[in-house]
């Protein structure tokens, strides 16, 4: 095949994704930008603002509460990863037993909705009649029953914890497959070299699973921050904003004040603070890639 | 409007809705055994119907397929049933589907959520006037002056574009006798509760003596901050102000007078008198009735929709007179003559394109005045609430619960909420989170003051 010819089959084969990437992703990205230079509301005229739509929100008293909410939710993506990066690991040991069993078992809370899991974990965290709460105040742990969706700080951390909880699984398929593929002989290698099982993990384990720990950070952030039915179910963005993360308080935007221009002024926060929390990963997923 | 003329027994409920109850359930039930002969010709007419009644509880979700069932029976048109939530409606759901052509032909819904639907709803006065049996005409003319006042921001407000069919005061309030008489209070004396000093010193006398932590409950959450008992407090203080928005939805009430002490006294029984859990900023309506079933909680404000639970629940205590309904009762000095707030569940009709446009709107009139008939009304009653027509009252009442009784005598003066197209915004959005900050001690002023400059400038835009 002619030089010519394979660029052209490139182009061929590449068009349709391109397509799909500007009508679908980038088109409807700078039309929300567009959107958020106006007051744009449900029916009726769009007028336009400039950067009003940006100022005001800047200016906004819940402003800081949402930013704090956004930052503490994005935690999650962390504790994901620890639960998914213990969890693979343990169940790629010899003497476990009943794997698929095990692997059927730990991908549950991510087959569910998040909504019935958000209003699962409502029902077991509530005060009154909640199981938490009840065994805690059995076992003597705790005196009186915690608020946990009322006060600021408990509401905050909730939410990131539920949401951890939910979003795990997917964590831990990745980071399965990525140990399954080390071939045996490595790590009968570092034992004939005398390396113990944590030297085991940093020598053999982890540069292996690198990549994969990259990728599965970066698609968790980019997807834990835009969540809204779960967090939304739990708290419904309050007290006051305290939970009001950035995608809460986009779809109240659009959906209950139906102020589409704020709501994609809030999204291009929302863009802005993903992009500066992946981009650290995606450099060293890059560099890593390179120097393979 | 019925009295509140004190308890009934169950032999007297019993012996004056058996009749009305089987009659209800057997039309409702069996319209193929009871309407052997189709009684308006619509045959070959296809009509959608969004419901979203039937999402209270199972047995009005029955009753709707009954009422539609006996529908095509009598008229020969088919009816495609779609099944939605309060969310669908509060949410993005129906505008973004009328907007982009996706509509039924008629629709139920609540009456202060279908300003931002207005332009797509079909006027009913002319069948109202003309296709309305006398009976049922007179019935319902007294909720069409309540419907015309809450649309009174609209240029066509005259036109009536929403046909009540179901109420629901807001709140009454549900006791627990067996904890009065654990605090030694004689229930028949201290219930219904006089005023919110009444309500005060009962709960105390239930916190210190029936040993209950949190007799009672005010609510925090989003959808229950602005939506139960809180709006009937402010209302006994002054009926003019005690609307989020003013008569010609211009500003926010919410700087008033009214506003700020109800708002005060609603954070006060959480705040300074501890009688609410620390649950409160996050509480609702919901979780309350689980506690009260629970024997946790002694007096709470809820809607009557929560009796279908409550008899699934506690069937005994309900029946025995344990539970009983009592009316909302004013704020203490609040001297205006109403403290009750009236949702009304409507149904409205949307404008059809198309040649037989006509006959698609009339026959979904036809759907309605089927929910409208006695049997369908007071089955509807027997289940979740008031039926919204008024001769059929007297047939609610006598429950053991009283809730008929008490649900009727709330009807007296009540005020209804402005449908205005953004009303679930100022309602539930824009109001929770001052409220919840309220609740943790913000100041009630400050914080209805910032409320207040949101919606202003919301109605600027």
């Amino acid at each position: 095949m002619k030089r010519s010819e394979e660029r052209w089959l490139i182009i061929l084969f590449l068009a349709p994704t391109t397509l799909f990437m500007l009508l679908l992703l980038w088109a409807p990205f700078l039309q929300g930008m567009w959107m958020s230079l106006h007051r744009w509301p449900f029916m009726g005229e769009p007028v336009w603002l400039g950067l009003r739509n940006y100022t005001d929100f800047l200016g906004a008293a819940y402003f800081w509460d949402a930013i704090e909410a956004t930052l503490i939710y994005s935690l999650s993506t962390l504790f994901q990863l620890a639960v998914a990066l213990v969890a693979a690991l343990a169940l790629r040991q010899p003497f476990v037993r009943f794997k698929a069993l095990w692997r059927g078992i730990m991908i549950i809370s991510y087959a569910m909705p998040p909504v019935v899991v958000g209003a699962i974990w409502l029902f077991l965290l509530d005060p009154g009649l909640g199981m938490i709460t009840h065994y805690l105040m059995a076992f003597g742990i705790i005196e009186q029953p915690i608020y946990w969706f009322a006060e600021n700080t408990w509401a905050k951390w909730m939410i990131t914890l539920v949401a951890s909880w939910t979003f795990w699984p997917f964590m831990f398929l990745i980071i399965l497959s990525a140990l399954q593929a080390i071939p045996q002989s490595r790590y009968e290698l570092a034992e004939i070299y005398g390396a113990n099982l944590w030297q085991r993990f940093v020598v053999v384990t982890l540069p292996a699973i690198r990549n994969a720990i990259l990728v599965v950070v970066i698609l968790r952030l980019a997807f834990n921050l835009a969540k809204i039915e779960q967090p939304f179910t739990l708290t419904g963005g309050g007290p006051g904003y305290e939970t009001s993360v950035l995608s809460i308080l986009m779809y109240r935007f659009a959906f209950m004040s139906g102020d589409f221009g704020m709501a994609f002024t809030v999204g291009m926060f929302l863009v802005v603070m993903t992009a500066a929390l992946i981009l650290p990963f995606a450099w060293l997923f890059q560099r890593q890639v390179g120097r393979a | 409007m019925t009295e509140f003329d004190g308890p009934q027994t169950r032999r007297d409920f019993l012996k004056k809705t058996t009749a009305l109850a089987a009659l209800g359930i057997t039309t409702s039930l069996t319209p193929d055994l009871v309407f052997a002969q189709a009684k308006t010709d619509l045959k070959g007419v296809t009509i959608d119907y969004w419901n979203m009644i039937g999402v209270q509880n199972r047995l009005v979700r029955q009753l709707s397929e009954s009422v539609v069932k006996a529908f095509e029976q009598k008229t020969g048109a088919k009816v495609n049933v779609t099944w939605n939530s309060y969310g669908d409606i509060i949410g993005p759901k129906y505008r973004t589907n009328f907007q982009g052509g996706v509509k039924p032909t008629v629709f139920d819904a609540f009456d202060r959520w279908t300003g931002q639907l207005r332009p797509f709803l079909r006027p009913m006065n002319d069948f109202i006037e003309n296709n309305l049996d006398a009976q049922t005409r007179k019935g319902l003319q007294w909720t069409l002056p309540l419907v015309q006042d809450q649309n009174r921001g609209f240029k066509d407000a005259k036109n009536i574009c929403d046909l009540p069919f179901a109420l629901i005061p807001q709140a009454p309030v549900l006791a627990r006798r067996d904890h009065f008489e654990k605090a030694g209070l004689d229930f028949t004396k201290e219930f219904p509760i006089r005023d919110t000093d009444h309500y005060i010193a009962v709960c105390k006398e239930i916190q210190g003596k029936a040993r209950i932590q949190y007799p009672t409950e005010v609510y925090g959450k989003i959808w229950d901050f602005g939506d139960t008992q809180l709006n009937g407090w402010i209302r006994s203080l002054d009926i003019e102000t005690s609307d989020f928005l003013d008569a010609d939805w211009t500003k926010s009430n919410a700087t008033s007078e009214a506003w700020i002490k109800g708002v005060q006294f609603y954070v006060d029984v959480y705040q300074k008198h501890k009688l609410s859990s620390p649950n409160t900023p996050q509480s609702t309506d919901e979780e309350a009735v689980d506690l009260f079933i629970r024997g946790q909680k002694s007096i709470v404000h809820c809607d009557i929709l929560n009796r279908g639970t409550l008899l699934e629940k506690m069937k005994g205590p309900m029946e025995d007179g344990t539970v009983q309904w009592g009316p909302h009762f004013p704020i203490t000095g609040g001297k205006s003559g109403s403290s009750v707030f009236l949702a009304m569940a409507t149904f409205e009709i949307v404008r059809q394109e198309g040649p037989d446009a006509a006959l698609k709107e009339r026959a979904a009139f036809e759907l309605i005045k089927e929910w409208l008939l006695p049997e369908n009304q007071i089955a509807y009653a027997r289940t979740a609430g008031l039926c919204a027509r008024e001769d059929l009252f007297p047939k609610i009442v006598g429950a053991p619960d009283r809730y008929g009784e008490v649900g009727t005598a709330m009807l007296k003066g009540a005020g209804v909420w402005n449908n205005h197209p953004r009303s679930v915004d100022f309602q539930y959005n824009l109001l929770a989170p001052h409220g919840q900050k309220a609740l943790q001690g913000a100041s009630v002023a400050d914080e209805l003051k910032a409320y207040a400059e949101e919606v202003n400038a919301a109605l600027k835009t």
